[in-house]
């Protein structure tokens, strides 16, 4: 495998998607190869970049306030949820089509505020019609879903950034063998 | 797999029950926001796709098939309302989607003024000039840690054309990164090889 | 005198626990003022921790954080902070030498493993996270253990429970005395010696776990490579260039290196070294340091079974050559 075949594997290699005959290659390569080792550091590099981003959640303000205005006010009656929707979906089509025409009309500036918020907040919720999630007794942050559970902050220091150093160990033997 | 407890709640939201919703909502905004915002780099328009995406799901959850994944099918929508409004932002003007993020609305709050550190706008900046096929399965895999088979659930591809994508996003991507570093120059910090 | 140990016995009113926090963060406090923080400067700022060796400004940290910095800056635990001048760095135990112009500084002072059994109280000292001066209790592990890290093998490295955390490499552990028993080298971290949830976090966070698997270099060691790099101005062992294993008697040679002396003078793989110097050979680990140990080139009789016959053998022992 030439170095371009090397390269064109490294992609694929940095973000661990790559085959295994794929990655021993990639690895065997740059163990030899200096210019190959410089490129793949270089994709190691930015994708690093990108993956600093996993910390960079969205403020609680603005989480909550998906949910804030989509709760239709709770109506006496079984088919309330229909009727909520119904007036939720007309809300929407109405809002849109004013928005959508003022916005013809609008420079370009800030930009407008969304229709979605404006309609859906047709049918803000009253009073007392923010219950609690009693049916399965869960607080709102506790998931079922593996994924979820892994995004929990780490502590930084309150200092600039920067590599904080530790090698990782790969392997641990008892076999006593050394080297002189 | 589906989760039992998921389609049990999943079962009282067909049903009607107004705290459901609310608990699937509670349990996934902040995860559709965070998507919207990797793809949009706007928190104002991060929250209102979130918002659409889950108005939709409201609309159709009737008709949901309680024996598939329901976090694929919300992002999926979350995704698709992102492109659809990435094309849109496009045509309109040439924007800096960041621009778009400096609400003066009251509802957003001083979050909106936080500032990112200059890496991570420059890794918002540089995504932003991708397309947006290879913008989502980056920000999926990379960002939000999906694995290759959910990507292409969510996006509605085969692994092999996800897989594909990848290696372009993540080429293109890195070719802009170094880019970035060489042509700003001056005031920014010497990274040297 | 039965009275006083009676008087003594009833003011003790501390239970045990109080007791042993006490002694413990007793010893933390020793300790404290000889761990240090390290920056180096290369493509990245990389950060760790260091150890005061000397009063007159010696410390000592990781061969690999530091190596090819533009410049290393080495804060003090209060607060004063000064640059950072290699003097040495043996890669093979990962130990790096450095001066700064500091005097009066507070030095470690260094125990011994040879006397430590597993289970053992460990403390160590460093900067998890850039949290300087954090503190974590443990026990030891285990003794005489062989590690890979990035391809590279480490031997006799002794194996902790202290948690350590990216920047505690280059700290110090300690044991129930306040004296240093090791320098934090690494951390387990494989993918397949971890279950699920680490290779999550790792995938998730681009970085290792901390664990509680953590490896150091014994204080014997640390203080062997840090007072040759001291003396010559870079490491200086002995060398005969093959790979050993203790066997029932004596040790078995497992490899050869080319162009090494061991090989040049004849001995082959599966040699049993039974004598060296005019004395019996005893295992892997003290044939190392007794070859180690030499300063300069020098002729030593040794005696191998090979095939069940014992050969004697000449073999001039030279300096470990340079390699990175």
């Amino acid at each position: 495998m030439n170095c371009d075949d090397i390269r064109d594997l490294m992609p694929l290699f940095v973000g661990g998607e790559a085959e295994d005959n794929e990655r021993i290659a990639v690895e065997a390569h740059v163990s030899v190869c200096s210019e190959c080792a410089a490129e793949l550091e270089e994709f190691r590099r930015a994708r690093a970049a990108l993956v600093d981003l996993r910390s960079e959640e969205p403020p609680l303000e603005v989480v909550e306030g998906v949910g804030r205005n989509l709760h239709p006010r709770p109506l006496l009656g079984a088919d309330w949820f229909v009727r909520a929707a119904a007036v939720l979906v007309v809300g929407i089509a109405i809002g849109f089509l004013g928005v959508t025409l003022v916005r013809k009309d609008a420079d370009s500036g800030a930009g407008g505020v969304p229709a979605v918020r404006r309609s859906a907040a047709l049918v803000s919720p009253g009073p007392g019609s923010r219950s609690r999630f009693a049916g399965s007794g869960q607080e709102w942050n506790d998931v079922f879903e593996e994924r979820e559970t892994r995004r929990f902050p780490v502590p930084r220091a309150d200092r600039p950034e920067g590599q904080h150093y530790l090698p990782r160990a790969e392997t641990v033997t008892i076999t006593g063998e050394r080297d002189f | 797999m589906p989760d039992a407890q998921e389609v049990a709640l999943l079962r009282r939201c067909q049903g009607g029950e107004p705290a459901a919703f609310r608990e699937l909502v509670e349990r996934y905004q902040r995860r559709a926001c965070w998507i919207a915002h990797n793809l949009l780099n706007s928190y104002e328009l991060a929250q209102d796709v979130a918002q659409e995406a889950f108005l939709r799901v409201f609309r159709h959850l009737a008709n949901f098939d309680l024996k598939k994944n329901f976090y694929t099918w919300l992002y999926q929508i979350v995704v698709n309302l992102c492109i659809d409004r990435l094309r849109k932002l496009s045509r309109d003007r040439a924007v800096d989607l960041e621009e778009v993020g400096g609400a003066t609305d009251p509802g957003i709050g001083p979050s909106e003024r936080e500032e990112q550190t200059e890496l991570r706008r420059r890794v918002h900046r540089t995504l932003d000039r991708l397309p947006a096929k290879y913008k989502a399965v980056l920000a999926l895999r990379d960002i939000q840690g999906f694995s290759c088979e959910e990507i292409a659930a969510i996006v509605g591809c085969t692994n092999a054309t996800v897989r594909w994508r990848l290696h372009r996003a993540r080429k293109l991507f890195k070719g802009l990164w170094e880019g970035h570093r060489i042509e700003v120059g001056g005031d920014e910090t010497a990274e040297s090889a | 005198m039965l009275m006083t140990v009676l008087l003594l016995l009833a003011v003790q009113d501390e239970s045990l626990l109080e007791r042993l926090e006490r002694e413990i963060s007793g010893v933390v406090r020793r300790v404290r003022p000889s761990v240090v923080s390290v920056e180096a400067k290369r493509s990245e700022m990389i950060r760790l921790s260091g150890i005061v060796y000397r009063a007159d400004g010696c410390i000592l940290t990781d061969a690999g954080a530091i190596a090819g910095a533009d410049s290393i800056r080495v804060t003090l635990f209060d607060g004063r902070s000064f640059e950072g001048r290699p003097v040495g760095s043996d890669f093979k135990t990962g130990i790096a030498v450095l001066r700064i112009d500091a005097k009066s500084l507070t030095p470690a002072e260094f125990g011994t493993t040879r006397e430590l059994r597993s289970g053992a109280f460990a403390v160590s000292v460093g900067n998890a996270h850039g949290l300087e001066g954090s503190a974590s209790v443990g026990t030891l592990a285990g003794l005489d253990r062989s590690i890979r890290v990035s391809g590279r093998r480490y031997d006799g490295m002794i194996q902790l429970t202290t948690v350590a955390h990216p920047g505690d490499c280059g700290a110090l552990v300690a044991d129930s005395r306040g004296r240093v028993i090791g320098l934090i080298h690494s951390a387990l971290g494989s993918e397949e010696a971890e279950g699920e949830l680490f290779r999550l976090w790792k995938d998730f966070f681009g970085r290792p776990l901390g664990g509680a698997i953590t490896f150091a270099v014994p204080a014997e060691t640390v203080q062997f490579v840090a007072d040759r790099i001291l003396k010559h101005g870079r490491m200086i062992r002995g060398w005969i260039g093959m790979s050993v294993r203790t066997a029932e008697s004596g040790v078995e040679i497992l490899k050869l290196e080319i162009g090494g002396p061991a090989r040049r003078a004849g001995l082959r793989r599966g040699d049993r070294i039974v004598a060296w110097d005019g004395e019996s050979v005893g295992d892997a680990a003290a044939l190392q340091k007794k070859v180690e140990a030499c300063e300069e080139p020098r002729i030593v009789k040794a005696a191998v079974v090979r095939d069940g016959v014992r050969i004697d053998v000449d073999l001039r022992v030279e300096i470990e050559p340079e390699r990175k």
